[in-house]
Order: C-alpha cells, then structure tokens, then sequence
C-alpha cells in the first residue's frame, strides 16, 4: 500500500510546500497531500472533520470522501490535483486516490473596474486572472442555456487551461469546429501569449491587423458572443480573446450604446475622424509641404514657410524625428511606475511643446499635427488597434515624401488592399453585405 | 501570403532607398509670388514679381524684376540668382502693361496655360501706369500681409461689381472662343488709395482695342451674370442702392440681321431723394439713364467687334456654325440690342415715398 | 442567385478610372458641335455589347471566359483568347504609360517617369495578387472613400458653365463616326466590360444589377466631355490636352483650405484607375497563367507586371504613344465586338447540343 503514495510524494519530496499529513479518524488512517501554498489546510481539515466524523466503516468513508470531490485513478492524475491546490488523500486500504476541493488561498485580486478600458456608462465588471472567477462573469451577463463553455487542456509541462465559448445557434458552424479541431490536434503546445494562441489556431502572426480583439469587458465579450463571434478565456489572463475580430471594433463600442442614438452616431463619427486624422495627417504635412504646397491656399502656405524658417532638416526627416520622440514617450509612460509617469509627460511637454519649437529644430505647424495625430490615434478603440494604426502612418509618410498627395493616395489604396484581404477562419476582417451569398 | 506582405515591403523599401529625393524642395526654399507683373521695354520683356517673404516675425513683401526675351526664360533667371526657387504655382494676379496689352497677349496666356506653372485660376489686370512706379509704390505701401493686389479682387475681401473679374482661363477662352470676348479691369496708381480702378480694357482676340468706364463695367458684369448688388446709382433727383439683378434675353435673326431684346430686372432701394419726387419718376429716371449708358457703350464695343457681353452665345443655334465663325465681322456689328430695365423700388427705407 | 453588389461597384468604378482623362479629349476631336451625339451612339453601343456579353456569359453559368474558350476548342481559344490577352496587355502598358505621364504633368513635374509608372504597377499588383474576392471588396471601400469626393467636385464644376454653349443641339454631320480619335475614345466605352467574363467562378452577380451600374456609369459619359465644353466652349477645349483637368482648374472655391480641388478629383479617379489596372494585371495574368500552367500564379503576375515596365520604358514620348494608341484602337475594336458575339454564338450552339441530346 506504501507504494501508492511513495511516487506521490517521490515527485513532490524536494518542495518545502509540500506538506504529507496522516490523520487517524476513528480508526481509520487517512493520509492528506497538497501544497501549502494553494490551500489553507487547517480550516479545509476541520471541514473534512466534521462531516466525517461518527463514520464506522472503511467503506462509508471513502464514499462520503468521494462526494467532497473525486475519485483518482492515476498517479499523474492526483500531481495535477495537487498542482490546481487541491487536498489529495488516500486511505491506506485502498489503490486509488481522493482529491477534495479545499478552501483555496486567496491569490487572486478581487473583480474590479478596467484598468485600460475606461467606461462612463456601462456596467464596470472587468475579468481578472482567475478563470473560473472569468467565466461566472460571462455566465452573469449573457443568461441563457445557448452559451456553450468548452474546455481544453493545453500544453506540455505544464498545462494550461483555455476555455471556449460561443453561444449555440449564433455562431457559425464551421468556426466553432475548425477552432476545436485546431485545439485538439496541438494539445502539446506551449501556450503562454497571444502569438502562442494564434500559432494553436494557425493564424500567421506576421499581420498588422489584430486577429483577436481583446477586451477586459465581460460585457464587450457577451456581445461579442451574441454576434455569433467566440471568445477565448484562459487561466491567468486577465482579458477575454474575442475571434475574429472587424474593422468595425475599432470605432463601435457596445457602450456607445448606453448613450441616446445621435451620441451614439456622433461619438462613432469623431472615431472615425480619428482614424483618419492618425493615419493621415503627417502624411499629408509632408505632402503639402515638401512636394505639392500649391495645394495650399496662400495665405496658408505662406504661415507655414514661416513657422518652417530655419529649419535645417527636409520635412521628412523633421516628422520622423519628431514622431520618434512622441513614440518614445507613449512607450516610456507605459514602461514606468506610476509614481514617476508624470515626469515624463512633464519633459515630453517641455520638448514638444516649446523647446523643439524655440531651437528651430521643428516647425511648430508640424507639433500641432503631431499632436492632433496623437490625440486622434488615441480615440481608437482598443490598445492594439491603436498600435496598429500607429504602425500605418509611417506607410503614409514614405509615399507621401515621394510622391506627395498620389502617395497618399497609393497608401490609402495599399490598406484598403490589405484590410481587405485580412480573412480569419475565412471570415474577412471587413464585413460586407454585398458579399453574402458567396461561391467560396 | 506573408511571404507575398514582406516581399512587397521590401520592394517599397528598395524604392526608397533608390530614388531618395529628388528635386522636392521644401515649402520655406521656394519663393511664392502673388503678383506678376509683365511689362515690355523695347524688345525686351521685363517681369516684376512681388514676393511676400516671411520672415521671423511678420510676412514682408519684395519685388524682384528681371528683364529678357521670353517670361519663363526670365523667371529661371529669377530662380538662378535668387537663393530659393520661384514657385509661380500661387500666382494671384497678373499685371501687364498697356503697350502689351495694344499689341496682344496670346502668346503670354497660352504659355501660362500650356506649362501649368501659373494657375489658370489667376486675375488678370492691365495697368495704366508705368509698372516700374507701379510695383515700387507697391512695395512701398504694401501692409505686412502683402497682398493688397489680391485683395482689391478677392470677393470677399475689397472686390466691388464695377470691377471687371477676369481670370487667365477666361482670356484663353475668348482667344479661341467664336462669340466671346472678356474685358479686363484696368488698374492705376491712386492719390490716396493705393490703387485706383479707371474702367476695363476691352479685348478683342487677345488685344486690348477699347476702353469703358466703371459703371459701363457694372453693366459688363450684370451681363455676364456677377451679381451687381450694393451699387449705388445717382440720379439727379434722387440716389438708389441695386439690391438684386437679373436678366432675359430674347434673341432671333431676322433678314440676317440679329435682334436681341434683353430685359433687366433690377430691385433698387432709395437711398437720397430731392424733395418731391415720386416712385415713378425714380423708375424711370434711372431706366432711362441706365439705357443710355447701355447704349453709349454698345456703340462702342460694337465698332470695335468686340463681343464682350457675349451676344453671340446667344445666337448659337440660330446661325449655323459656318456663319458663327465670323460672327464678330459680319454679324455683331450689325446687331439691333434694346434694352429694357424693369426697375422695381423694393423699400424707400424707413421713410415714406411719394406713391404717384 | 444571391444579391451581390461588388460587381457592380467595381464595373461603376473602372469607368470612372477611364472616363475623365483621354475620353473628353477624344471625343471633343472627334466632332465640332452636339457632342451628346457621339457620346450617345458611345453609350448605346456600350449597352448593347454588354447586354449580348452577360447573354452569352448566361449559357455558362459560373464559367469564367478563359474556361468557356478552352472547352470550345483550340481554334476558338487561339482566335479569341489570345487576342483578348493581347489586347490586356497593350491596354495595360498604354494606360499605365499614358497615366503616369498624366500624373507628371499635372502635379508632380519634379518626379522620374519610371518612378510613376512603378508606384502604379507596383500597387495594382499587389492588389492583383490577392486574388479577385480581394480586389472586389477592396472596390467596395475605394467606392466608399473615394465616390463622396469625386461628386463633390464635380457639383462645383458647374460653376464656371455657361449652358449656352450647349447649343446648337442637333447637328447632322456624322463624320465622327469615321474619326480616328472617336475610335480612341472606345478605349472609356469597351474597356471595363470584358472583365466581368472572368469574375464568375469566384463570385456570383445579377445581369440586372450589372445593367444598372452600366446606367449610372452612363451619365459621367455625358459630365465629362460637358463640363470642358460648356466651361471652355468646343473651340477652346478642342485645343487642351486633358480638358476635363483644366476645367476643374478653373474651379475657385473660396472656403476651402485647399486650393486646387483638381489634386484630390484627379487623384480619386487615378485610385479607379489603379483599380482597371489591377483588373487588367489580373487578366493578364490569369490568360497567361492558363497557357503556361506550370508556372504560379503570383509569378505570372510578377512576369506581367516587369513586361509592361519595360515595354512602357520603351515609349519614348507622348506622340509615340498617340501612334501606339491609334493602332491598338483598332484591335480593342476587334476584341469589343467578336468577343460578345462569339460568346453568344458559342452559347446558342451549345444550347442546342443540350437539346439535342435530351431528345
């Protein structure tokens, strides 16, 4: 019988957590694993106590032990258990093991507010790290018997946790089977990040398009899975994966809908604004200014020479550094802890506000583009969708120090190209209603 | 696909790298001029450009003259000597002088036209004086915007409706055009204003053969469907303002003469009156003061076959095309215009009329 | 059959790609006076090729022309296809040629010629290569971005019209007819319908919705050659290169920030064009592609694209490419015409064949 348990505690021997305790109730002797770490063992024992207490037999034991959790065929088996921070235990009797759901430790912070997606009306639940805490958030907001949760295993040495959900009749058919295929067949891979996660699901990672949208929302999610879209929920991130994602989730918020129809249309508008003024407007300086400046009017053209007097480099160089900076600076204030963030934005202020200006090393015309580009980058929904619309302005910066406002319009004409042709699980990233009805 | 993404990229990048820039000169290298001066010394052109210049602080503005045998021959010489190149693109308005106005400016505009250096969009202006005086009392006078040329034309700025608007395309136009002729506004160097206007050039085929005063340029105007709003007309016994014009025609030919009855309805308010003097007697006074004047500068523009109120559009499908061609030789002089102004008093300010 | 609009828009915009540029000039040289008569006979043909075109397409459903060709023996597919391949690649090479050098001249005059014609190659072909579902939608949002402005402009254009010039209406003089330049001017007319032979296994469209952009097409036939002339009159514009870009010249708006409005117009309608030369690239490639089938697809793309460059390299100046163009409208004449009536033809025959056998 010793064999039983020697291997168990053989794997765990070297862990100081680790703790073996044999416990006799009545006359039997009972003998408990577990990690103390992940459980609070003394109050998770009393409990066992009090409902084994006044057992007679050997039998009636085990059947009540069971009922706390579950029976354990496998040595492997019971290393799990003991890994998610359950009690383990085994009577001397019997060849199998018990685990028992113990009282946990609590390691996980509670349900908060967003920390990177603000709302101002809406409901203000946001997923945290735990996944079982993740998925009554979703099981709270969308309350019907359609939503379907699914959950795989994934990994090799250590196995994480990632569940799917879709809501049933909704999604399509042929998306939810590919997932799963795609997740049964690499149970053996790592997964620890979103690249992981789209090499799972065979997605290039090389697109400059997010394929998942995040959202700390569990209420953006349960939309999502009311579109007929699925979502990702996995063990230790704190954020829902919703696939595929659209060009639309750049501009539309399920909160916009908490406000009356004309916010909600004019709230969209000025995203849609935005997009355009991020990925234009430096473009378009430089065209205007180094290759078609008759496009100006006059009057115009002539304060922008002047603000420009004196400036030593040609304007492409001049919008590269600058943006250099202005990128140097979002990456810096979130690289830093918060107590000293504000330092930054204070010296950020100081270069750009006056000081590149003072030392001619800039036109001040191009720090209120830059600004306003910056400003606009920022109204876009969701931080990747922000980093990717950041990437593609300097597509617009290039072509248009060539070719001036034909750059910018071969640009726009290259991102129409490639959005288009953005396809996840064959659903394309632009929905289009004309297209329905497809021979595929 | 990925493969197909970064191939692209890479072309892109290679792009750039081969071509790196090429003649793109930034905004502050190149020198904007407003005004264009063109004046002829002998043989010889001589081309004044005013330049607004910015500076540190405010916008100063400066005249350049170079002189040669042809204008774009000239304006890369500006560009050689001066230290930024000459950017004509925002070239607002043209001047000329009369000599090369009487000898004909064809070539000029189709030059303009044909390079696209000079945007078709420009005024065009003849000027009386001497350009050498009159581009140095610019430069003299002009305030820190320096664009008091442009301005004075700018129609929402100083442009009034007895100024003939004229821009290089509508030129081009009556070059070629059977039946339309356009008249430029003719500029001067005022006492106290900077710059006077003394009427409109008429031209015919690209040369300027008559003159007409302001007023008879307001009628140019209303013809030609700008609106005359704001002009005031003085009468003996009384002073009106125009509120609103406008026009019909009525044109047949009959016995290869052309007809062509026009009627103007003009909505006036009174301004002034002498003591006495009724509605009608307004209307009819300034009908028949405004018919003379009609008249007068009919007469005019007729003996000089210049059609510049663009009659002869008004006859394109009477007269079959081989005739419209020489519209201008046989036809125009021969034309019987009456015309007709319906004058209507639309209020009399807050002071009572005289009804009859 | 499902409603699918992408066909449609894309026919909408190719038109507009070629209308605005070369279309006015040559019908202004065509004819002295009522130039709707041209530009009517232009469109009526225009719906009548395309009309017998979707005819003989609707015996095959959901073939492509390349297919339809092939299946019919190697005479047909030597007769016609080869002609229709021919004639892409002229069309590709003059359009990118004779555009780029549109582009130069109207506003970048400091540019290289080659530098042009490889941003217009370069980008139609990328597009080409993400396939034709790629290249619809992607014409749904040119459509979307780009339809708004075009209308814009042209609304002010109107500003400088004197509808006298309209007249005299009728005329009856048809020497147009026999014009070398009105042949030039079947380039705008024909060149956008024969893509939709190879639309079809891919994607799915009405003939009825097709019918119905070639309607809306049909009126800029009529806006672009009128705005010149009843800005310029016919004697003046008949003496411009690109009389609807000098009409919009003329336009002065004084409330915008911008003072050529031309810039953006032109450039609208040079991203339709890059759309007809993706289309054309396409084409080009897939014809090739079928006769030479070892290679991939994306080569022959890349095999198309560096043929046009050179030959396009090869076209000295622009008199040089009013010759090309004069005889090449002879055989886009060619291809216009024989293409749909042979299409019809094979489609009866095998109409009939299919009856034959049922009895």
């Amino acid at each position: 019988m010793d064999e039983v348990w020697k291997n168990l505690w053989e794997a765990f021997r070297e862990n100081d957590d680790f703790f073996k305790i044999e416990q006799l109730v009545d006359d039997l002797q009972l003998i408990f694993f577990g990690l103390h770490s992940l459980m609070d063992f003394s109050s998770t024992i009393q409990e066992i106590e009090q409902v084994v207490t006044n057992m007679r037999n050997e039998q009636e034991l085990a059947s009540i032990l069971q009922s706390l959790g579950q029976r354990l065929e496998h040595q492997e088996e019971a290393h799990a258990e003991i890994l998610k921070g359950n009690l383990v235990c085994c009577t001397s009797s019997k060849k199998y093991f018990i685990s028992i759901k113990a009282r946990p430790r609590t390691l996980d912070r509670a349900v908060e507010a967003p920390a990177n997606e603000t709302i101002l009306s809406g409901p203000r639940n946001s997923f945290t790290e735990d996944l079982s805490i993740n998925l009554g958030l979703m099981r709270k907001e969308l309350v019907t018997k359609d939503l379907i949760v699914n959950s795989f295993l994934i990994g090799e040495e250590h196995k994480k946790e990632v569940t799917l959900l879709y809501v049933k009749k909704k999604a399509s058919k042929k998306l939810v089977e590919s997932i799963t295929e795609h997740l049964r067949n690499k149970k053996k891979s790592n997964l620890e990040t979103m690249q992981d996660l789209m090499k799972l699901l065979g997605i290039s990672t090389w697109t400059l398009i997010p394929k998942f949208r995040i959202t700390e929302l569990p209420h953006e999610a349960s939309q999502a899975l009311t579109k007929g879209k699925v979502v990702f929920i996995i063990d230790r991130i704190p954020f829902a994966l919703v696939l595929p994602s659209q060009l639309s989730d750049m501009f539309f918020s399920e909160n916009d809908r908490n406000f009356l129809s004309p916010m909600t249309l004019m709230l969209r508008c000025l995203r849609v604004i935005g997009i355009f003024v991020a990925v234009l407007a430096p473009g378009l300086y430089i065209a205007l200014v180094s290759v078609n400046p008759e496009v100006l009017r006059i009057e115009l053209a002539l304060s922008i020479a002047q603000s420009r007097e004196g400036v030593p480099y040609p304007a492409l160089l001049e919008v590269l550094l600058m943006l250099l900076v202005l990128e140097l600076i979002i990456e810096a204030s979130v690289r830093l802890p918060k107590s000293i963030g504000p330092t930054i934005t204070m010296v950020g202020g100081i270069i750009l506000g006056q000081a590149a200006v003072d030392a001619k090393l800039v036109s001040n015309l191009l720090i209120i583009v830059l600004a306003a580009t910056m400003i606009a980058n920022s109204t876009v929904i969701g931080f990747q969708n922000s980093i990717s619309i950041r990437l593609f302005k300097y597509i617009f910066v290039f072509l248009a120090s060539i070719y001036g406002i034909l750059g910018i319009f071969a640009g726009l004409f290259i991102i129409c190209s490639y959005l288009s042709n953005i396809r996840t699980f064959d659903i394309p990233y632009i929905p289009l209603k004309g297209e329905q009805g497809d021979v595929i | 696909m990925t493969k197909y993404v970064v191939k692209v990229f890479v072309m892109a990048a290679v792009l750039l790298l081969l071509n790196g820039c090429w003649d793109n000169k930034d905004i502050n290298h190149r020198v904007m001029p407003v005004v264009l001066g063109i004046s002829k010394v002998d043989q010889d052109f001589k081309v004044y450009l005013q330049i607004p210049n910015p500076s540190d602080e405010k916008i100063k503005t400066r005249i350049v003259e170079e002189s040669g045998q042809s204008i774009n021959e000239i304006i890369s010489k500006i560009s050689t000597n001066m230290e930024s190149q000459v950017d004509l693109l925002h070239i607002k308005v043209i001047v000329v002088d009369e000599q090369i106005a009487k000898e004909g400016f064809n070539k000029i505009i189709s030059a303009f036209l044909r390079s696209r250096d000079i945007p078709s969009k420009a005024l065009f202006a003849v000027c009386e004086d001497d350009l050498d005086e009159f581009f140095a009392q610019m430069e003299e006078n002009t305030s820190a915007e320096g664009t008091v040329l442009l301005d004075y034309f700018e129609k929402d700025a100083g442009w009034t409706p007895q100024v003939a608007l004229t821009r290089v395309w509508h030129l081009y136009r009556s070059m070629y055009s059977l039946t339309h002729d356009v008249a430029v506004p003719l500029l001067k160097l005022g006492n106290s204003l900077k710059v006077e206007q003394t009427g409109s050039g008429v031209i015919k085929e690209g040369k300027m053969v008559s003159k007409i005063n302001p007023k008879e340029t307001l009628l140019y105007n209303a013809f030609n469907g700008e609106s005359t709003q704001g002009i005031i007309e003085v009468m003996d016994i009384a002073t009106v303002k125009i509120l609103d014009d406008s026009i019909r025609h009525r044109s047949q030919v009959i016995g290869g003469r052309p007809e062509l009855l026009t009627t103007v309805y003009l909505k006036v308010t009174v301004l002034e009156v002498e003591k006495d003097t009724s509605e009608e007697m307004i209307k009819k006074k300034l009908s028949k003061q405004l018919e003379n004047r009609f008249n007068t500068m009919f007469a005019n523009i007729q003996q000089k076959e210049s059609d510049i109120l663009a009659i002869g559009q008004l006859f394109r499908d009477q007269l079959p095309r081989e005739e419209l061609k020489q519209w201008r030789s046989k036809y125009y002089p021969r034309v019987n215009a009456t015309m007709d102004f319906k004058v209507d008093i639309q209020n009399s300010g807050i002071l009572k009329l005289k009804t009859n | 059959m499902a409603k699918n609009l992408q066909v449609p828009i894309l026919y909408f915009l190719l038109h507009l790609g070629l209308i605005f540029f070369m279309y006015p000039r040559n019908i202004i040289e065509s004819t002295e006076s009522s130039h709707w008569i041209p530009i009517f006979v232009a469109v009526a043909s225009h719906f009548i090729l395309l009309i017998l075109y979707l005819k003989g397409l609707s015996y095959f459903p959901g073939q492509s022309v390349i297919s339809i060709f092939t299946e019919a023996g190697k005479v047909y597919s030597f007769l016609f296809l080869l002609p229709l391949f021919f004639y892409f690649f002229i069309v590709l090479v003059v359009s990118v040629r004779a555009y780029s050098e549109i582009i130069i001249i109207i506003f970048l005059s400091n540019t290289p010629l080659w530098c042009v014609m490889a941003l217009l190659l370069l980008i139609s072909a990328y597009l080409a290569s993400l396939g034709i579902r790629s290249i619809f939608r992607a014409a749904m949002l040119y459509a979307l971005l780009f339809i708004p402005s075009i209308l814009f402009v042209l609304v002010f254009s109107l500003q400088n019209v004197d509808w006298y010039y309209l007249l005299p209406i009728w005329s009856n003089k048809f020497q147009f007819l026999t014009h070398p330049s009105y042949f030039k001017s079947f380039l705008a007319v024909g060149g956008g319908y024969l893509f939709i032979g190879f639309v079809q296994p891919a994607l799915s469209f009405r003939n009825k919705d097709i019918l119905l952009a070639a309607l809306c097409v049909a009126p800029f036939f009529f806006i672009s050659v009128y705005i010149p002339i009843l800005t310029f009159g016919q004697e003046t514009a008949s003496t411009m290169m690109f009389p609807f870009a000098v009409a919009t010249d003329a336009v002065n708006i004084n409330w915008l920030a911008f003072d050529r409005i031309t810039v953006f117009f032109l450039l609208c309608s040079i991203t339709f064009l890059m759309l007809f030369l993706t289309m054309a690239i396409f084409t080009t490639a897939k014809i090739l592609n079928h006769y030479i089938p070892s290679i991939h697809f994306q080569y022959s793309i890349v095999t198309t694209v560096i043929l046009t460059f050179i030959f396009c390299i090869f076209i000295p100046n622009w008199s040089e490419l009013e010759e090309i163009f004069r005889w090449s409208s002879l055989w886009n004449l060619y291809v216009f015409f024989t293409t749909p009536l042979l299409l019809l033809f094979l489609g009866l025959r095998t109409k009939k064949k299919g009856e034959k056998s049922f009895d």
